[in-house]
């Protein structure tokens, strides 16, 4: 009798692209090592990458799912490995859909110089809205705020700066908690990008405009 | 439990880029050594490399007595902890710290005797049937350590374990993974760029800039006694002010000047110079902000000592206050760490007091101390 085989509903696809070509074989390792779960499918996709169809309705779930995978991989084998996530798909027909959705979040954290090890495709929609700006209309802009002074400008501290406030949601103290810094010195600190840059990232609309400009690279 | 040493270990990527160069450290059995320094050091490589997850281009690296350049990553008998933490959701909490040893095919009660053991010793045995999602940001974290003390390995390696963690729980972890290295009396090595975190848990630590070793020692002497302007502002928070100044000799003292500014370098700090011909020449001076007073009792202590300043800014930290200050012969502020209860404000006009028992000085040029210790 034929192996009874039932095609998972609700999953997502996880594209996994080592960092570079391993000398054995990818899919036969994840099979070794990843925690499967019945219904999930493994394939290769001809370009050196894995592709895992796992069963989920959480996108959320499912990059964890990849993370502690990649972690496994890696120190097991010291394979380093990036994956990206794609949307929750319905249906069998859309997971190539899926696919594309994976690798164009791979891609797109590419772009975006993103160090985390997992790029999931519904996290990334004000990345895919930017890289639908012109890079002309976006060099008059970057032009507009920082002039030619953007490397003197976005400095190391406050690159980071800027990120921690926006991942505190604009709030001074939590940011400031967060960074280890006093809330003085973080009042110090915006000030001072204000001054130079004429945006106060304390308002919303500024603060939108400078991560916007902090999401792409220089010289798109 | 082991020794580590790495002689002469570098990393070369190709293109010629030298991540690592001439590595040189024996870390004694249980010790936990921290390797710090900011991004790019190569402190997060020389871990990789001592994992085997990364190949070493040249040089020797034994774990114990054995010479480990070639083996494989699993079968080195170390555990890392990723700063991830990532965690199987699926998974409870006892699969996910069996899962690596099931890898292993180790026997069923063997991994449940190690689990057990594990959770007993991380506080977390009452959380082994739950799965990730129930569990809070340092649970989690506990969970992620037990994982790796399951594998009850010789060396246990952390690549930025708490760097994903809020602040406040960072330092919550900071205490236990201190006391677990109490507890499993094993060795420990450690990066993080975080030089509190370096300070307060290790017994030696290694500085790292540029792929080379800075500084190896204990966080006191470090502080104390760094051996260059780098390790020097690294280590410490506020960092260590810095100023350009030269020392002339007047009549029987040497002093420091900067902008209108004059110290005299005490004869017991002039008695440590390495070379007497650095009298007469431009050298950089630091101090640590604690040892910068706004108080009457230590003007009138150092009074040979004093700067005319500007209160920029003040911070009350509660048990402490920032000054942030200006004055001539100075790029940027000079920050100060006073009593609390000090009366200086922003717009005040004040003089303070440099410590100068406690004063460095640096080569211009070189950037190394110039003091014996």
């Amino acid at each position: 009798m034929a192996e009874q085989f039932s095609l998972p509903r609700n999953s997502c696809v996880i594209v996994f692209r080592p960092e570079e070509r391993p000398a054995f074989s990818l899919t036969e390792t994840l099979r070794n090592l990843a925690p499967m779960e019945e219904n999930d499918l493994l394939a290769e996709d001809g370009a050196g990458r894995a592709l895992l169809i796992k069963a989920g309705e959480d996108p959320e779930e499912i990059a964890e799912f990849a993370l502690a995978l990649i972690d496994t991989v890696e120190g097991e084998t010291g394979l380093r490995m990036k994956a990206g996530v794609s949307n929750v798909h319905r249906k069998p027909e859309e997971w190539p859909a899926g696919y594309r959705e994976a690798i164009s979040a791979l891609e797109t954290g590419d772009r975006f110089q993103r160090k985390a090890p997992v790029q999931v495709y519904a996290h990334q929609l004000l990345e895919r809205m930017a890289e639908r700006i012109p890079p002309e209309t976006l060099r008059e802009i970057r032009a507009q705020v920082f002039g030619d002074r953007a490397g003197g400008i976005l400095t190391e501290e406050t690159l980071e700066t800027a990120e921690r406030f926006f991942e505190a949601d604009l709030n001074l103290s939590v940011a400031a908690r967060q960074m280890f810094i006093h809330r003085n010195t973080l009042i110090y600190r915006l000030d001072r990008i204000q001054r130079e840059t004429g945006l106060d990232l304390r308002s919303f609309r500024d603060a939108m405009i400078f991560r916007l400009l902090m999401m792409l690279p220089e010289g798109e | 439990m082991a020794s580590v040493s790495l002689q002469h270990i570098y990393k070369i990527y190709s293109g010629n880029v030298t991540a690592v160069s001439d590595f040189t450290l024996d870390i004694e059995d249980k010790e936990f050594i921290v390797l710090v320094g900011p991004s790019g050091c190569g402190k997060s490589t020389t871990l990789r490399m001592v994992a085997g997850l990364e190949e070493i281009s040249d040089g020797e690296l034994y774990i114990g007595d054995k010479l480990v350049n070639d083996v494989a990553p699993k079968d080195r008998d170390i555990a890392m902890v990723f700063q991830n933490y990532a965690l199987y959701p699926h998974m409870t909490v006892y699969d996910n710290m069996a899962f690596g040893l099931k890898l292993r095919k180790t026997p069923k009660d063997e991994i449940k005797r190690r689990v057990e053991e594990a959770a007993k010793i991380l506080d977390i045995a009452h959380l082994l049937n739950r799965k990730p999602k129930a569990l809070s940001g340092g649970q989690r974290q506990r969970v992620a350590l037990g994982r790796a003390i399951v594998r009850e390995p010789k060396v246990f390696l952390f690549d930025e374990p708490l760097s994903n963690l809020d602040a406040k729980l960072r330092v919550a972890m900071r205490t236990e993974i201190t006391k677990l290295h109490q507890r499993l009396q094993t060795t420990f090595i450690y990066v993080t760029h975080d030089q509190t975190e370096a300070m307060t848990m290790a017994s030696r630590i290694v500085v790292m800039k540029d792929g080379v070793v800075q500084q190896v020692d204990t966080p006191q002497n470090l502080y104390d006694y760094p051996t260059n302007e780098f390790v020097a502002g690294f280590i410490g928070s506020p960092q260590m002010n810095f100023f350009d100044v030269k020392l002339d000799r007047e009549g029987q003292d040497v002093v420091a000047k900067f902008g209108n500014n004059k110290i005299v370098v005490p004869a017991s700090k002039v008695s440590k110079f390495t070379d007497e011909s650095y009298i007469g020449k431009d050298v950089v001076m630091g101090i640590r902000p604690e040892n910068i007073h706004d108080s009457e009792e230590k003007l009138a202590e150092f009074p040979t000592a004093t700067v005319d300043v500007d209160v920029e800014v003040t911070e009350l930290m509660g048990s402490e206050t920032y000054l942030y200050l200006s004055t001539t012969g100075k790029e940027g502020n000079i920050i100060a760490r006073v009593d609390p209860r000090t009366t200086s404000r922003a717009g005040n006009k004040i003089k303070i007091a440099l410590d100068t028992n406690r004063l460095h000085f640096f080569d211009k040029e070189t950037e190394k101390t110039i003091l014996n210790k």
